[in-house]
This record gives C-alpha cells, structure tokens and sequence, in this order.
C-alpha cells in the first residue's frame, strides 16, 4: 500500500557554483525550510600537511581561528553571533580545516562578515595561542584516560607507519609545547587562500543576491600560490602485529584491521556495501549480529572500512568491547566472519537488503542546512557531480555478489592485521 | 519573538477510543517517515532496590514480538534503508522508526505489535541481561557516569530519580522474566503511549492505517502513578569519590521545580546566562578571565517532578579545589545579587529561539519535539512555550537564583583523580 506520494530530493536546480576572480570557490544551496542559515569554509590545511616535529600545528591553527582577528577580540568574535543565537566554530581534520558558522536567515551579512573576517585576518594573539594550547595539552593527557581514544591511536601508529596519519589530530605533549606563534603565522599564510578554499552555504537565501554580499566580504582577499606537500605512499603490512596497552576497566577493548582505501577506489560502492553487511550496517550486521546478539559476546561491535576512506588511504578497522574472559573467543570469532565473507559469497537477502538500505538511508543525510553544505563539499572535493544524490542508487545497484567476494579477498586481511587490545 | 516552526504548521492530534494519542505532521521536504512512541514510563516509576526494568523493558522490545521473530525488527527497517533509535529516561520511554515514505506501513505495524505482543523468550531474556550488564559495565569504566549515580544518590534521598535508569549489576541480575513481563503489562498500553509520525504522508490516509493497525488493541487499566514525594533538602549534601582521571571535578545539583511552571521558564533563560556560550557568565568569568577551570556546563531539563538542574566544571591544573569552589559559588551569587544585564537576558532568548529552531531541522527531531512537548505539557502548549520565554524578565532570573541556587538546596560532588 504506498501512502502518500515521493517527492524527489530538492532539484539541482537549487544549488549553484561560482568561482570567484581570486579562485574561492562559492558554493550555494537554497532551502526555504527553516528561517535559518549555515555557512561552511573548507580549507585543504589539514594535519596531513605539518611536519612531525609540530604535530598538532594545523589542528591548532583551525582552533585558533575564532579566538580573535585583526579588527576583534576572541571575545568579539563571538558575542556577537551568540547575541544572535547562532554559533562560529572552527576546526581542523587530517585533510583540512573548516570555519562554520549557523544564524537566522536575517543575520547573514553577520554570518558572512564573521566567517570571511576569522579565515582572512585571524591575529593569533600570544594569549590566546597559550591558552588554547593548555587546553590542548589538558586534551592529551585526558586522551590516555578513554580506551577507546588510546586503542585508535595505537592501532593508527603500526598501520601508517611514517605516514602523517600515524600521529594525533592534536600532537603530543612535546610538539605542541614546541610551536611558536610564528609557526601559527606561516602555516596560515602558506595554506589559508582563497584558491585553497570552497565555502558553501546552504539555507534560507537567494542564490542571486548573495553573491555581491559574498564578493564584498571576500573579493579583497588575494589569491596566492599553493604547493601541497606530497604525502608518501603506505604499503600494507605483511605480518600481524599485536600489542596490549594495559588499563584498568571492567571491559577490554579489541581494535583489528589494516590499511584500507582511498574514496576514488573503483571498489568503493562494493565496499559501502560489503560494510553494511559485515559490519557497519548496526546491529543486523553480521560481525553484531553473531558476536553480541548470537554469543552475548560484545556489548558492541563493528567494522568498517569505507567510512575512513579519503584522499589518502582509510583504514579497516573492527572494534569490540568485551568481558577480558571473552576477548580470545571474540577474536576468533572476528576473524572467522572475515574469513567467511572472503571464502563465501554473500545471500542474496543480505546483498539486496543492504543495497536498500545504503539507497534508502542516503535520504537522512540530507536534513538541515548544515547536512545540506556538508553535501556541497562533498561533491566538489570529490567530482562527484551535484547531482550525485540521484546517482548513488545507480553505483549501488550495480554491486553483485562477486564483486563483494573479490573485494572481501583484495582488501580485507584476516593473515596479516594489526591487533591492538587495551585492558588487563 | 520566539517562533516554532511547528507551532504555526499544521500539526494533526486526536485520541483514539483505546487512548492512544495521535500526532500526526507531514513534511514533504524529502521522501522520508518518522515514526515514534513514547511510553510514558521510565525509571522514575521504578522500586528502589529494582531499577533498570524500564531500561531492560526497552530493550527486550527489539528481541521478538508475536510478527516479527528476533532480529526481524531491525532487518525490516535496516533493509528499508531505515534507522532505529530507542532510549529509556527518567520520565518516559521512546521508540523511533525512520524510513523512506513508502515503508510508512512498516514502522506503524512494528509498533503496533510490539506495544503488546512482545515475547520476552526466556533465552532472549537471560542473554539481553547480559548484554546490560556489559552496559553497565561500561558505564562504571566511564568516571564521569558512576559520579553522576553518586551524586544522585546524595540529592534525592527517597525518589527514584536516584536510580540509575540502567539498573545496578546485582538488580540486573535478580530480574525475573515474569517480573519484567508484568512491568510491560503494566505500562505497555495504548493508553500510556503516544504516536506521532512526521513526514512525506498524507494526513487522512496515515490515521486510517494507524486505526487499522492499533485501533483493535484494547485500552488497558490505569498504570499506577509515583506518588513518592522526595521531602525538601535542609541542607547542603556533599561527596568526595576517586578514580581514574587527570583533574578534578566538581558536579552541583540544584533541585528545582519542572518545566511548566513560571519559575521553571525562568531557570531555563538563568541557565542560558549561566553557562549558554563563551560570554555567558560562568564561562567567560571562570574559564577565560580568570582561568579556573577548563571547561564548565550545565544542564537542565524537562521532567515530570522536580528534578535537579546541575553544572560542572574541570579544574584547571594547580588551581585549589576550595577557590575553585568558593569563586563558583561567588559568581552564582552575583546573580542574586545583581539582577542580569539587558542584552544578556536578550542573548539568553535570542539562543533559545534559535534552539528551537535547529530543533526542527529533520523530521526525527520535530518527532521527538512533538511526544515530549506532547508528553510534558499538552501540544497546545508549544506556541505558550515562546510566549512563557518572551515573559521573562531580569527579576525573574534573579528571582528564582535567590529562591533555588542557595546552598541548603545544593549537593556537591568532587571527582578527583585517584593518586592526588
């Protein structure tokens, strides 16, 4: 019985690209919902591009954004958009840096004001830049409280190797005490220009008459050069490596898995799918299914592979939290369902079930304008068209059994992991 | 002036002759349904010395019902492309269902059969406590949630809300199948419950298919009501607990009236001027002025009977746990004192219209929105709510930080790490 009647997804004729004179890419999704809306800057300055010795730097940079500019305060900075109920963050990520800023639709000269004044003109005030470092260095030893935290970060260091993504988003203790506000100064100056840099925003607005608002605030800002960093290239691990971090707790925490992929991999689709099959898909997963609701074994498991999957390579990575009595049969049991996936191929119910559920869900992705620029990005960094959302069943409809049989073998590694349990 | 989205659109209600209430939205933004159902039972209605049956309720509701064998619940949505969500809170109990439009049939029959036909399979019964008990387990590595039940524990000397909603270890174990089987008869009636379903449907339709599918359960008997009264506190609680964590914490709990009553609206704009972003006073004095602790929140929210508005705070490495306390307290006291300034009290309201407003961005939220204002006030009440807010004046706030932020009526905690 189909009650009531689908309306497609807004069209693409809602969203609209310019790119500005100085390379700032503009991107601009109406939506008429709420009176509300949601800007988002997205600079490709992430932690990836920072050397060792200053790990931490990018993420720092990002954190330091809104605490203060040339013309205000930190405390400017944001009094006034919380006046108007609205919020600024900024924040950093292994690939990049983002300033995001939500107000009512009737404060957007406010919001685009804020936005361009913290990426263009941040003043990294000496006060601030310790203060900020504190608190990151309170993070750090907080870190070593939270198994979780403590496993992924061990787990990332065998699997990267000597790749950027083998340290911390916030560094170390050492390499944050080592940066200088100089250091905060040239990263800005190297990476924070307009050719670098996509905003989106999203929201109750007119695509036409923002862009002169857009070019007030941002036209001045000059374009300069970039050369990003190469990265260097990790190869998969050819042995299993194991390590305990001991901590007291009532449950031991297993992290299993290896290098992954990039997202332009041509089996991405058919890992989506073999993720939701094997371990991403909730509870109806089989790694859930048959470890916590099967064996009782896990309050929780999962795995994923294509959720870290970027421009650089992602990771494979299945965790459980489990009774320290259980953790050898929870891993055997791990390793069986990596083994059976490889060995076997899926039941058509799981491969159609999944499918319909990556098709369906991808809707509910889509909610809110922060959801809404989110997307934007999305499909520029990655070319996938802004009318990928119409596409994506397509990619996923075509994915067979095969497929994910061949997939599971090449990519998934039951004889040569990484194994890190942190408990007793 | 405060605006609700979902106060001005059409938002359909009606009871059905067994009481089960009915909301109905629809939401033709994208081609999705969400489905929920409040129960109003929750750990408030529990027996000290057997708390956790609601939370164990909730989730044996997942694990078989007489359509839908275990497992069946979560394939039929999952493969829908849908989500499921559940959670068990002090006051009420709430399901969620969300799915592509055309899978509304789904969700409706799901929860119209497991509002009385769960099964509790014995096996299923004896391994979800497990489960739990691994929950809990969870829970008690976490400091900050084993700090929190001794707090409560302290505040309320006789309510249930002293319980953990999860139950502790020992009364986990000691369920019996029959003794949760009567819980659920006790509290899982349509009469007890409210419905709602936001999304890509048509009014008309969807209520004749809600009448189909519940309209046949029969209204069940009067579930008994919490008469337990917690008496007033004459004096100021406190507690001292050590484990695993790198600085101290302090945790106060004020006991204050519910939401819907005219002091409630008041602490709500009070705590949007205490701790609601970084130049609200408790931040901007104790975490950026003068540098006491490094981070510091609160929260107060909706509940049925007077429950506990309660802030916390980290302290900053090498600052004194008795200043820190002493320069908290002081800076509550100002507000006694002095009444807030106009554009804080402004700044309070303009947030908590732009609260309400991102509240409403996915249809799941304005479900959620719409049983709890639903369950808490009356629908009727959701355009009150911004006119109560928009009432609110300065001497208001000062008014209720006198009458309640005193210190008889504190319990004060302090989590501190273990080899200090």
């Amino acid at each position: 019985m189909a009650l009531g009647f689908s309306a497609p997804p807004q069209p693409p004729a809602s969203i609209s690209k310019v790119v500005l004179d100085n390379g700032l890419t503009v991107l601009i999704y109406e939506n008429h919902a709420l009176p509300l809306v949601c800007l988002i800057a997205h600079v490709k300055a992430g932690s990836q591009y920072e050397p060792d010795e200053k790990a931490g730097l990018s993420y720092l940079v990002s954190a330091m954004l809104t605490k203060g500019t040339q013309a205000k305060s930190a405390e400017e900075v944001v009094s006034q958009i919380e006046f108007a109920g609205g919020y600024i963050i900024s924040s950093g990520s292994q690939t990049g840096s983002f300033v995001q800023c939500e107000a009512s639709k009737n404060d957007l000269d406010l919001a685009l004001e804020m936005i361009s004044d913290v990426l263009i003109n941040p003043s990294f005030d000496y006060q601030e830049m310790e203060r900020q470092k504190e608190y990151f260095l309170s993070g750090i030893k907080s870190r070593g409280d939270d198994p979780e935290t403590v496993g992924k970060l061990e787990f990332n260091k065998y699997v990267y190797g000597k790749h950027p993504y083998h340290r911390p988003l916030s560094g170390y203790e050492e390499t944050i005490e080592n940066i200088t506000r100089e250091d905060l100064i040239q990263f800005h100056q190297k990476y924070y220009v307009p050719n670098n840099t996509v905003l989106a925003i999203a929201g109750d607005i007119d695509s036409q008459k923002i862009i002169p608002k857009i070019k007030k605030e941002f036209g001045g800002w000059p374009r300069k050069s970039v050369k990003l960093p190469e990265l260097p290239e990790i190869s998969s691990q050819k042995e299993i490596i194991a390590k305990t971090v001991n901590m007291q707790g009532e449950q031991t925490h297993v992290f299993l898995g290896h290098l992954g992929i990039k997202y332009k991999n041509p089996d991405y689709y058919t890992l989506e799918v073999l993720d939701i099959i094997l371990g991403a898909g909730g509870l109806s997963s089989r790694i859930a299914y048959n470890l916590r609701d099967v064996k009782g074994l896990a309050y929780t498991a999962y795995s994923d592979i294509t959720g870290s999957a970027g421009m650089e390579p992602g990771r494979f990575l299945a965790y459980m939290a489990v009774s320290p009595e259980n953790k050898e049969a929870a891993i055997t049991g791990l390793l069986n369902e990596l083994q059976k996936i490889r060995n076997e191929p899926v039941l058509t119910e799981e491969l159609e079930d999944a499918k319909s559920y990556l098709i369906g869900s991808s809707y509910f992705g889509l909610q809110g304008n922060e959801a809404l620029a989110n997307y934007l990005i999305l499909c520029e960094v990655f070319d996938l068209g802004f009318d990928f959302i119409d596409k994506y069943p397509e990619y996923i409809n075509h994915v067979t059994k095969e497929d994910i049989q061949r997939a599971a073998r090449k990519y998934l590694h039951p004889e040569a992991y990484t194994l890190v349990i942190v408990g007793q | 002036m405060i605006t609700s989205a979902l106060a001005d659109t059409d938002v359909f209600k009606t009871t059905l002759p067994n009481g089960l209430t009915v909301l109905i939205k629809e939401n033709h933004t994208l081609p999705i349904v969400a489905t929920t159902v409040l129960y109003k039972v929750g750990s408030r209605n529990e027996i000290s010395g057997k708390s956790g049956k609601a939370h164990l309720v909730e989730h044996m509701m997942f694990k078989g019902t007489e359509k839908f064998k275990k497992g069946e619940i979560y394939s039929s949505v999952q493969k829908h492309g849908g989500m499921l969500d559940a959670y068990t809170s002090e006051d009420y109990t709430y399901y969620s269902l969300s799915l592509p439009a055309k899978y509304l049939k789904i969700a409706l029959a799901i929860e119209a059969d497991r509002m009385r036909n769960c099964v509790f399979d014995p096996m299923e019964f004896v391994s979800e406590k497990k489960v739990i008990i691994e929950e809990r387990k969870m829970d008690l590595d976490s400091p900050f949630v084993s700090f929190r039940d001794e707090n409560l524990k302290k505040a309320f000397k006789v309510h249930p809300y002293r319980n953990s909603i999860t139950g502790s270890i020992e009364e986990i174990e000691g369920f019996t199948r029959e003794g949760i089987l009567n819980f659920y008869n006790t509290y899982y009636q349509p009469n007890n419950a409210i419905l709602v379903v936001v999304g890509d449907i048509q009014t008309d339709s969807t209520l004749k298919l809600i009448k189909k599918l519940f309209g046949q359960i029969p209204e069940g008997p009067d579930p008994p009501q919490v008469t337990i009264i917690e008496p007033e506190q004459k004096q100021e609680q406190r507690l001292e607990l050590k484990q695993r964590v790198t600085h101290p914490i302090i945790q106060v709990l004020f006991h204050v009236p519910p939401n819907d009553t005219k002091d409630s609206y008041a602490l709500q704009v009070l705590d949007y001027i205490l701790t609601g972003g970084e130049n609200s006073r408790l931040i901007k004095k104790l975490v950026k002025e003068q540098p006491i602790f490094t981070f510091i929140g609160s929260s107060y929210y909706e509940s049925l009977d007077p429950y506990i508005y309660s802030i916390t705070a980290e302290l900053k490495e090498g600052v004194s746990s008795q200043k820190a306390e002493a320069d908290l307290f002081n800076e509550i006291d100002s507000l006694k004192q002095d009444p807030p300034l106009k554009h804080e009290i402004k700044g309070a309201k303009n947030q908590l219209e732009m609260g309400a407003l991102f509240l409403q961005e996915s249809i799941n939220d304005q479900a959620e929105l719409l049983a709890t204002t639903e369950f808490f006030y009356g629908i009727e009440q959701l355009q009150k709510y911004a006119q109560e807010i928009e009432s609110i004046t300065r001497e208001d706030v000062q008014r209720v930080a006198q009458k309640y932020l005193v210190k008889k009526n504190r319990t004060v905690g302090w989590l501190l790490p273990r080899d200090k």
